[in-house]
């Protein structure tokens, strides 16, 4: 399932490293992440089957959905 | 075993988490403590290795090193700008672009003098006109040439030279020839939006930077404009346009010593010639125009 979330409080690459590397964790593919530095948000899209899951993940990184 | 590893692209807490978190991920690690432009690790030296626990982090996009980094003196500087010149690509597009432009434009104005006898007494201030829009010009496009995070501190100076420089120039040159009323007004306004345009890369402390020192510079220039007599201004313009381009230089200077030096996370954004030279000419035109039909008040009337 094709999921897109856009991700609040994202500013710099180590923030994008991070949320990638989360996802990675509970095995998303597809991860596509594009930063917006100056509104601090990232759009984030990947293949998962569990949405909750992912979210919860990301969350816990400390950013806001 | 502790060590110590500098690594000066720590900026904000995610910096911080995501290295922690990628050393942890390894066995040995026993704890890290982080400090401003460095970090210590305390690990077991049986099961990693500084070699290890470096390029881990290299990995992720930082800086890092076992010794402090160090600047390279103006000497060394020179040497290597003169001997890497693949290292140095686009410092070098800027000077050669900024020639060029130079050169063309100059030609064009002579032609324009050629056609128009009556409008040379402005051939001096048309001239340092030309050289305050062209470094202004080529320290923007440098700087728009590269993509990459920019520290308040390294933003914050670039706003302020910025403005600085745009309203020292632009505030002396047109408060010569139009006085005090055009040279402030417009010399302050251009360095206020230039020093708001630049200042941007690092946000709000950036942008107040900007508009300060383009508020200062823009009056300031235009005072001394105005207060000279124009027999001496004369001899003072040289000696002050070689300070300004001097301190766009250092601009550059600065920006590749602080940012794009060793940086593994830069981009190169590549703007073509056309497009540097058509702004610097639209913009000279622009002053050219104002200096020649614009309103004259004061002692510029003289002129």
């Amino acid at each position: 399932m094709k999921i897109n979330l856009t991700v609040k409080e994202m500013h710099c690459n180590s923030c994008n490293i991070l949320v990638r590397e989360a996802l990675e964790e509970i095995g998303a593919s597809n991860i596509i992440i594009k930063l917006d530095e100056k509104k601090q948000i990232g759009e984030v899209s990947f293949e998962f089957k569990d949405k909750k899951k992912a979210i919860e993940v990301i969350k816990k990184e400390g950013y806001t959905i | 075993m502790n060590n110590k590893f500098y690594c000066p692209d720590i900026e904000c807490d995610s910096c911080v988490k995501l290295i922690k978190k990628t050393l942890e991920k390894n066995n040995g690690i026993n704890s890290i403590k982080f400090n401003k432009d460095s970090f210590e690790v305390n690990y077991n030296e049986k099961t990693i290795n500084d070699e290890k626990i470096i390029n881990l982090i290299k990995d992720k996009g930082f800086r890092v090193s076992l010794e402090e980094f160090e600047r390279k003196t103006f000497k060394e500087r020179f040497r290597d700008f003169r001997e890497n010149k693949n290292k140095y690509e686009i410092e070098y597009k800027m000077l050669r672009y900024s020639l060029y432009s130079l050169l063309i434009i100059i030609v064009l104005e002579l032609l324009f003098f050629f056609f128009f006898k009556n409008h040379l007494k402005y051939a001096w201030w048309i001239f340092y006109l030309d050289l305050a829009i062209i470094s202004i010009g080529a320290s923007m496009w440098h700087i728009k040439s590269y993509q990459t995070r920019i520290t308040s501190m390294v933003g914050m100076m670039i706003g302020m030279t910025f403005g600085m420089q745009t309203g020292m120039m632009l505030g002396t040159i047109l408060s010569i020839t139009n006085g005090l009323f055009l040279g402030g007004l417009l010399g302050m306004t251009s360095a206020v939006i230039v020093g708001i345009y630049n200042g941007r890369y690092s946000g709000i402390m950036g942008i107040m930077e900007g508009m300060m020192a383009g508020l200062m510079g823009g009056l300031m220039g235009s005072m001394i404009g105005t207060m000279f007599r124009i027999e001496n201004i004369l001899f003072f313009m040289p000696f002050f346009m070689i300070i300004n381009l001097f301190i766009m230089w250092g601009l550059s200077y600065m920006l590749f010593e602080e940012v794009i030096e060793e940086n593994p996370n830069i981009k190169n954004n590549k703007i073509s010639f056309l497009k540097f030279f058509l702004y610097c000419f639209i913009f000279i035109l622009l002053f050219i125009l104002i200096i020649i039909y614009g309103p004259k008040t004061g002692l510029a009337g003289a002129l």
